[in-house]
């Protein structure tokens, strides 16, 4: 088959973004390097090119932002990013804050608070049985990452549904055009839903993670020994509650969505739910919830025998190298049978989801805890409702029927 | 000749929790094949104590066929027993079993051998003890006898051969053996009848556990390396030995943070002779060694 038209690719197209799968293909087979006049910027699609790319932060550097806009904000207008948001850091400085972030989110420690998650989610769905359906989103996928991560950080239960609200606002797209840059007042952001609860905290240390960042000693990119600054935790904590509870609903939602599409396999994994986390990693490849990352070009490249010249945007399309043919049989298919084989969708290199672990427990414990309950359900497209912003891809309705 | 890496098979330590917790063994290997790894390492007991298994001993398959399992899944990873007890069996089994996976394989079963520790292992099986050392002098008379694949007979202290033959080969001429353990019977059995060997390096109270001499640090390794490289030299040896020694910290689970002092140390280590490393990760959820494997990959092999 010979192409008409030329492909064209852009991430603030909401037409393309329904399903950016088609588009994407022919990325991979037709123009495995992608320039976009427009917005002006490259892309590269194939598995291993965004896999060698993401691990090549000397090449592809983060310190001015990991969305396109923001890193135009930043080349362009000259905009400051907040210091100590590990995802617009490059190394040295990248290891120092990623080392206490790691520390403290150990996957270990993530996993401890599964039966609390689960707690939640049946407080939260028994009511819904027997009303002929529910939102996966709005009843569930909405909920349920802040409340994980409150529970992690110590939050009170009162404050979170507030902050939610305010952070999926903040990342929503208009129509059209690049959305006007965000993070200039990322800080002051930060403190109207931190700040409270971080002063409470200090004065009332608990064994939560909060505590421990307040705690957490470290030696800093000059050698110095100190704990962080109040600044700094609220960046961390910021960053820890946007990056983990936008990203872990659309997961949810994504869930609800494949399965009810494939109902063969929901059917499987509902009489079998020793499948969910195979599930949950099926799911988590075909419609990754972050499937674009941008970076900065620190120099010359070439990439199939053109120059990507120094100072060029480059996406990374981790969404689109998930579905490549030539690392997953049949990538354009959705199988939970499928070999098990690592995707981007947490990233790649030294930016990999911090809160992997996190993410992948609340999808296995949504999917069982509904599943526990309903074994079927249909979507109610009229209902559904896309969600958009430029790095998240997912819904903000997903409401399902249930037969009874 | 660069560093080479060995993946072993997370243990799932204690009688709680499945061997196989962290992935099907098949998808682990076909993971670390493509993330670089060179060999998969698995190890053997058979039979032990159930004070040593409740109290933090791992869980274990027979290493010979899960090898040849994994080896059915991949195409160029070397498969490791890290290590086999050369005195739990009949020698003439053990060259079959190793023979069998070298085979199947295509050429790719690494026999690492040791002399075995456990009291009550020794005793279940029926082996003494204080024969182990004797035991495993005539194992290693009688491998290479075995592969051969010629009649051959063969009379030692417990196992009397009279014009005996075994086919097929195995692919390897020979099949690598890499001794285990810190003695100087371990050191002098890899220099004069094998190919490489396997140190043991942890505080003392490791060495008193698994009963070999302390190797406090990579330092003594280098030190030992270049003293076994002199006595091969003297013994006439003219292929050189295969090094292998874990290396293991508390942020090599995390490939993101540490990158650049791992990178060090893993060129120090290539300084002092080691021709391999094995690796571990903690037991965890499948998904998550296959993130770490392509990560690790990434970061540390071929570089």
């Amino acid at each position: 088959m010979t192409a008409d038209t030329e492909v064209y690719y852009d991430p603030y197209d909401f037409e393309i973004d329904n399903d950016p799968y088609p588009v994407w293909r022919r990325l991979r087979e037709e123009a495995p390097l992608y320039y976009n006049g427009k917005h002006d910027f490259y892309a590269v699609s194939r598995f291993q090119d965004v896999e060698q790319g993401l691990t090549d932060w000397k090449t592809y550097s983060s310190a001015k932002g990991m969305l396109l806009e923001i890193i135009k904000a930043v080349v362009e207008y000259g905009v400051e990013l907040p210091p100590g948001n590990i995802l617009f850091e490059d190394p040295p400085i990248h290891d120092v804050h990623r080392g206490i972030l790691s520390r403290v989110f150990s996957p270990k420690r993530m996993l401890a608070i599964e039966p609390k998650v689960r707690e939640f989610c049946a407080q939260t769905l028994d009511p819904l049985v027997g009303s002929g359906g529910f939102d996966f989103i709005t009843d569930l996928g909405a909920q349920m990452p802040m409340r994980t991560i409150g529970m992690l950080l110590g939050i009170p239960d009162s404050d979170q549904e507030a902050i939610r609200e305010a952070i999926d606002a903040s990342l929503a797209l208009e129509e059209g055009d690049a959305p006007k840059q965000q993070p200039i007042d990322a800080l002051a952001y930060a403190e109207g839903l931190f700040g409270e609860y971080i002063d409470w905290r200090a004065k009332n240390p608990s064994d939560d993670l909060m505590t421990q960042l307040l705690e957490a000693e470290f030696e800093d990119e000059h050698g110095e020994r100190r704990r962080l600054t109040r600044t700094e935790v609220l960046v961390y904590v910021s960053n820890v509650a946007s990056a983990g509870n936008e990203t872990t609903t659309r997961l949810i939602g994504w869930t609800g969505k494949v399965l009810a599409e494939h109902p063969d396999q929901l059917a499987a994994v509902a009489a079998d739910r020793d499948l969910v986390p195979k599930v949950i990693e099926e799911v988590l490849r075909y419609e990754a919830p972050s499937p674009v990352q941008a970076r900065y070009v620190t120099r010359d490249v070439e990439w199939y025998g053109e120059t990507v010249p120094q100072g060029s945007v480059m996406l990374m399309l981790n969404g689109s190298a998930n579905r490549d043919d030539r690392k997953f049989d049949n990538g354009d298919s959705f199988d939970i049978h499928r070999k098990s084989e690592h995707h981007l969708s947490f990233g790649f290199g030294l930016h990999f989801c911090l809160g992997a672990s996190l993410a992948r427990m609340e999808g296995r414990v949504a999917l069982d805890e509904v599943l526990k309950r309903w074994p079927h359900w249909e979507v109610d497209y009229d209902g559904a409702v896309q969600a958009r912003t430029s790095t998240v891809r997912g819904w903000t309705r997903l409401p399902v029927r249930i037969d009874a | 000749m660069t560093l080479q890496f060995v993946f072993h098979y997370p243990e799932t330590n204690g009688s709680d929790g499945d061997l196989l917790d962290s992935g099907a063994l098949d998808d682990v290997a076909r993971a670390a094949e493509t993330a670089g790894f060179d060999a998969l390492a698995l190890t053997e007991h058979p039979i032990p104590g159930a004070r040593w298994l409740h109290t933090g001993g791992h869980q274990s398959l027979d290493p010979f066929v899960a090898l040849a399992f994994a080896a059915a899944a991949t195409s160029r990873l070397r498969l490791l027993t890290h290590l086999a007890l050369a005195p739990y069996r009949n020698p003439f089994l053990l060259a079959k079993a190793a023979a069998t996976v070298d085979k199947l394989s295509g050429g790719r079963m690494i026999l690492g051998l040791g002399a075995g520790y456990q009291k009550s292992e020794f005793h279940a099986l029926g082996v003494p003890l204080d024969d182990r050392g004797a035991l495993f002098d005539e194992v290693l008379d009688c491998l290479p006898l075995h592969w051969k694949g010629e009649p051959f007979t063969y009379q030692g202290r417990n196992f009397d051969a009279r014009d005996v033959m075994a086919r097929p080969k195995p692919v390897q001429d020979p099949i690598p053996i890499w001794i285990g353990g810190n003695s100087k019977a371990a050191r002098r059995r890899a220099v004069e009848r094998a190919q490489g060997w396997m140190p043991m390096i942890g505080p003392p109270e490791l060495a008193r556990t698994t009963q070999t001499p302390t190797l406090a640090n990579f330092d003594d390794v280098a030190v030992a390396i270049r003293e076994m490289q002199d006595e091969a030299e003297a013994f006439g040896r003219t292929e050189p030995l295969d090094f292998l020694s874990s290396y293991s910290d508390s942020t090599l689970t995390d490939p993101t943070v540490d990158v650049e002092r791992h990178r060090t140390r893993l060129g120090e280590l290539e300084a002092a002779g080691l021709t391999w490393v094995i690796v571990t990760h903690p037991r965890c959820e499948p998904a998550v060694l296959l993130d770490w494997l392509a990560a690790f990959g990434s970061e540390y092999i071929g570089r």
